[in-house]
């Protein structure tokens, strides 16, 4: 077993860095292959690492075979075992930039110098790989290298003039620098373009009320609790390697990355595969549960929330997503009891307080929906379902304007969302304001020119206006 | 072993002008905890089943209990069944006149056994001792200091409710009426335990993100008892994973607003309306999220001016692969992610920080860091089946790490220091609680570090050559307490030095209100300024070096403010 601490690898990715790969590689220069104590891994994790270093034992000439390794390792988080093979890449194969690249992630979990290293390395492979220039730019700003930084978030903008990520980069170089006026104009163009990305919304607000904006300090403060996560430009790379990555953790985060997607049977897939892992918790039955629900296999559902309440009684999601599958089967009186037991478990669970709210709705209770409606943005102004259903809720008591209070708060976030604009173009016509409600009507149509509600609705408020 | 990288390109430390570098090869903190008597060892019940709350450790108070002069030390514990060789329940040690410490625990009735958590000081009642709240894993318990060196137990009294996982609580006067009202953050409903596993798939420790985070509480403390106000204020408004909490008045409203980190989720900044109402601000205010927009696991928070710009500025601790985090206050009350250019992030990234410390520990007029680091995610390369080693010693195998000591450079500049600390640095524990003291009375700070598992460690500051040092006390005489919640400066020539007046500091952990400078080779400060909890300022003389005074309220000039 070869093991390699981190300060022989510091000084032999330096040594590489240094040489820039131009010597030969020969038998006498490829190392042993690096292992790791297997022994208390779960299954796949063991058995994938040991076929892929078999695998790599009869290929020991192939950069693919070393890298393949070292992103197994990397994916498991054993860093250190990673670079050794990723070095080794790097020296068998001098044009590919992923080696150096990805070996400079996991450098950048251990040592940052060498991470550094590694990530020029990287651009001098792909000098117009505008992920790896905001990657290496945010390495060296938060090593306070503020000029190398913003070089790099400048040559991630020419090699893509629509990056916001290097706008957001270059913004906290700005921020930092106390250049406010370019920090804003950065995060604003940034946020036209990655409208949901959490990462602007904090730093946004931040500018606005130090430049004295009140009221745009405001807005972004509130859009920095509606886009509360942070996202990460698009990386084939880094996510090939996440995907090798068979541990029940990794397979269940997958899981639930593919639900969030919609992509509801590879979700299912994943959560099964954690179930063959491990005995399943209570989250884990819960997961398979929801994903079955949401494609309408509310009878498989049931039976796993059934386990997953069986071995936690008090699981306030658990009970929460059963009693909407219940909702959804028409069984309101458990759907009642599922919920409103969810919600007097904790009150402050927004989603608890979300469902049970659709179920006052469906039940024609729509005082008691909107008070949880609003309960639920108080709680979380990112579930964003809730505007839409407190304004429903109002809208179910004639109560327009404050419908459209909610609603035009959602279209700041959902500009381009045609049933939140079919539905503030109706409440307009039922306020008689039926210029603005033919403009909304025109612009859910335009959105969605399949839309017969929408044109019908258009045909009304037309007649309307010609007959006033 | 920690990572070459810590000791690549150090600077040499830097000290005031007219001193020499201190030794090179002298360890700056010796433990000396088994040699004053400071026996404590902490407990958690880690039995290989991975339970959250067994790796959260506990916290500590250092504090005058009986009013005797010198500083005593109460250690939290949180399981007490599993070891019979070990003692049991919380422990109070009485520091003797020669600087001894012995077990006073059951003579002072604080021995709860309850699974703790965290402690906070606080006069309560306006005698003039401290009381304390014991937070735990359940109910917590509140005890009135007797002033006769016994504690009652008034939890149910005084109204304190509640059996959630309670962690950091910190106590300040939030309406201005002369008494302190109580904040206690809550972390995660932790029912039913998870099962959890490493990168590799072998059973870990879960993060906290797997429950919910769990509303925090405030009480109003109306004289005898202490309303929940928790709704009303708003404070219950949201739950979060919440870890540490400190109390200061962030806007300079003279209202203490609250700062609590919350781990895995957005901090929060409770600022104080008025009325008995919060709102958060954290976002608007820069301390949310690091500069990255990103949500960070915090622990603990140290509050202390960095810069010497006057502003408290707050240092967050993280877990590895993060960074710790330095808020620096800009002339807006704003606070910004200057962990990069301050350096502080660097050196940290690689450990989980918990307790933290802001404090002048070289005495050359600028405050330094100490940081208790151990993590929570088993190491990779400690892996492979037990060998006959106990759960506590596979715990300790698998968790500990080396905690981190940086040397200000007077610019709010950070290098680490931890070549010139092996004792503090190397110790191979899962630490948790920290505190800074001067626990020996030798006008120099000292390191308190709880240890999760482990036994505490008191480090004895041996730097040589230190500056010159001045303790302040400020006292209310109106309310008979320490005036928590004001502010006060030192001048040295040309440049302030300011502190803030806390009990609630760090990670699960309250100290001493007695403040502390170092001030280099001055044998005096110029002046002196404190601003009040209630928003007045006054000027008093200057002070020689190297004593410990008390400045009483009225008894200075007004300043405008």
């Amino acid at each position: 077993m070869v093991i390699v601490g981190n300060r022989r690898l510091v000084a032999a990715l330096a040594a590489l860095v240094l040489s820039g790969c131009a010597e030969q590689t020969s038998e006498s220069t490829i190392p042993n292959i690096p292992t790791v104590e297997t022994r208390g891994m779960e299954a796949p994790v063991r058995i994938l690492i040991d076929a892929v270093a078999r695998n790599l034992e009869g290929d020991r000439h192939s950069a693919i075979a070393w890298g393949r390794l070292g992103r197994v390792y990397h994916a498991h988080e054993l860093y250190t075992p990673a670079l050794v093979c990723y070095e080794q890449a790097i020296r068998l194969d001098r044009d590919d930039y992923q080696w150096p690249y990805l070996a400079a992630h996991a450098a950048s979990q251990v040592d940052k110098d060498a991470a550094v290293a590694l990530f020029e390395q990287a651009r001098k492979r792909a000098p117009r790989h505008a992920t790896v220039l905001v990657a290496q730019g945010e390495l060296l700003r938060q090593l306070g290298r503020s000029d190398d930084a913003r070089d790099a978030f400048l040559a991630a903008l020419e090699a893509d003039d629509r990056s916001s990520f290097a706008r957001v980069g270059l913004a906290r170089v700005a921020l930092v620098e106390g250049d406010l006026p370019r920090a804003r104009s950065l995060l604003e163009r940034a946020a036209e373009l990655t409208p949901t990305d959490g990462s602007i919304y904090p730093l946004l607000t931040r500018v606005h009320a130090r430049l004295g904006e009140s009221d745009l300090a405001v807005r972004a403060e509130w859009l920095a609790k509606v886009h509360d996560t942070p996202l990460a430009p698009r990386d084939p790379a880094l996510d090939a390697m996440r995907g090798l990555a068979a541990n029940s953790h990794a397979l269940a985060s997958a899981g639930t990355a593919l639900a969030a997607r919609g992509e509801l049977r590879a979700a299912e897939a994943q959560f099964r595969k954690v179930l063959s892992i491990r005995p399943g918790t209570p989250q884990d039955l819960g997961n398979l549960a929801t994903v079955l629900s949401r494609q309408g296999r509310h009878a498989e559902a049931m039976e796993f929330f059934a386990r997953g309440l069986a071995g936690s009684p008090d699981d306030i999601v658990l009970l929460s997503h059963q009693g909407l599958t219940q909702m959804m089967i028409g069984d309101v009186e458990a759907a009642e009891a599922s919920l409103k037991r969810a919600a007097t478990l904790d009150p402050s669970y927004p989603q608890g307080q979300f469902n049970l709210g659709t179920l006052r709705f469906g039940q024609g209770r729509h005082r008691d929906a909107i008070a949880l409606f609003q309960r639920t943005l108080a709680l979380d102004p990112g579930l964003t379902d809730a505007y839409l259903n407190l304004g429903s809720a109002h809208a179910a008591v004639e109560e327009f304007e404050a419908a459209l209070e909610p609603w035009k708060r959602l279209r700041e976030i959902q500009p381009d969302n045609a049933s939140l604009i079919h539905n503030i173009a109706l409440a307009n016509a039922r306020l008689g304001r039926l210029d603005t409600a033919i403009a909304e009507f025109q612009r859910a149509i335009q959105l969605d020119p399949d839309s017969p509600a929408s044109r019908r609705e258009l045909a009304r408020a037309r007649a309307r206006q010609r007959q006033d | 072993m920690r990572p070459s990288i810590r000791v690549v390109g150090m600077a040499l430390v830097v000290v005031p002008i007219g001193c020499e570098p201190p030794g090179q090869g002298e360890d700056w903190f010796v433990d000396t905890a088994p040699e004053v008597g400071l026996l404590f060892h902490h407990t958690s019940g880690v039995e290989g089943e991975f339970l959250l709350p067994e790796t959260m450790g506990s916290g500590l108070a250092v504090f005058d209990y009986d009013n005797d002069g010198d500083l005593d030390v109460y250690f939290v514990n949180a399981d007490a069944e599993t070891d019979p060789a070990l003692v049991s329940g919380n422990r109070l040690f009485r520091q003797d006149a020669d600087g001894v410490f012995l077990d006073a625990t059951e003579e002072a009735g604080l021995g709860d056994t309850g699974f703790g958590m965290g402690v906070a000081l606080g006069d309560i009642d306006n005698d003039g001792d401290l009381d304390l709240l014991v937070t735990n894993v359940g109910p917590n318990r509140l005890y009135r200091n007797n002033a006769d060196g016994t504690f009652s137990d008034i939890t149910e009294n005084a109204g304190i409710e509640g059996s959630r996982w309670s962690t950091s609580a910190a106590f300040c006067d939030i309406d201005d009426d002369g008494l302190l009202d109580l904040y206690i953050a809550n972390y995660v409903t932790n029912e039913p335990p998870h099962a959890c596993a490493s990168g590799t798939g072998e059973p870990d420790y879960c993060g906290p993100n797997i429950y919910r985070g769990v509303p925090d509480r405030l009480y109003r403390n109306d004289g005898g008892r202490f309303d929940d106000i928790s709704a009303s204020s708003g404070i219950a408004e949201t739950a979060r994973n919440g870890l540490g909490v400190v109390c200061f008045d962030f806007d300079g409203d003279a209202r203490d607003d609250f700062l609590v980190a919350n781990d895995g989720e957005r901090n929060q900044l409770w600022r104080n309306q008025g009325g008995g109402r919060f709102v958060d601000r954290a976002v608007r205010f820069g301390v949310a999220t690091n500069i990255e927009g990103v949500n960070e696991a915090s622990m603990g928070i140290a509050l202390g001016d960095v810069d010497g710009d006057l502003r408290a500025d707050a240092l967050m601790t993280h877990l590895a692969g993060e960074t710790n985090t330095l808020y620096v206050a800009d002339s807006m009350g704003m606070l910004l992610d200057s962990s990069a250019l301050s350096g502080v992030g660097y050196p940290s990234i690689a450990d989980t920080g918990f307790g933290v410390a802001l404090a002048d520990l070289d005495q050359d007029a600028d405050l330094d860091l100490a940081v208790a680091n151990g993590r929570v995610q088993r190491s990779p390369d400690s892996a492979g089946p037990a060998n006959g080693e106990s759960p506590t010693d596979i715990f300790r195998r698998l968790y500990a790490e080396p905690n981190l000591l940086m040397v200000n450079d007077g610019q709010g500049r950070f290098d680490d220091h931890c070549h010139q600390s092996p004792g503090f640095c190397t110790a191979t524990e899962v630490s948790r609680g920290l505190l800074t003291a001067d626990i020996d009375a030798d006008g120099d700070l000292d390191i308190l570090v709880t240890n999760a598992n482990g036994p505490a460690s008191l480090y004895r500051n041996d730097i040589p050559r230190k500056g010159n040092w001045l303790k302040l006390r400020l006292a209310d005489p109106v309310v008979r307490r320490d005036a928590i919640g004001a502010t006060v400066s030192v001048r040295l020539g040309d440049t302030w030095q300011m502190r803030p007046v806390v009990h609630a500091t760090s990670y699960l952990s309250s100290a001493d209100a007695q403040v502390h400078f170092g001030l280099g080779t001055a044998d005096a400060v110029d002046a002196i300024e404190v601003i009040w909890p209630d928003g007045t300022r006054e000027r008093f003389p200057g002070s020689p070096a190297n004593l410990s005074t008390v400045i009483r309220k009225g008894t200075g000039s007004t300043v405008g403010a």
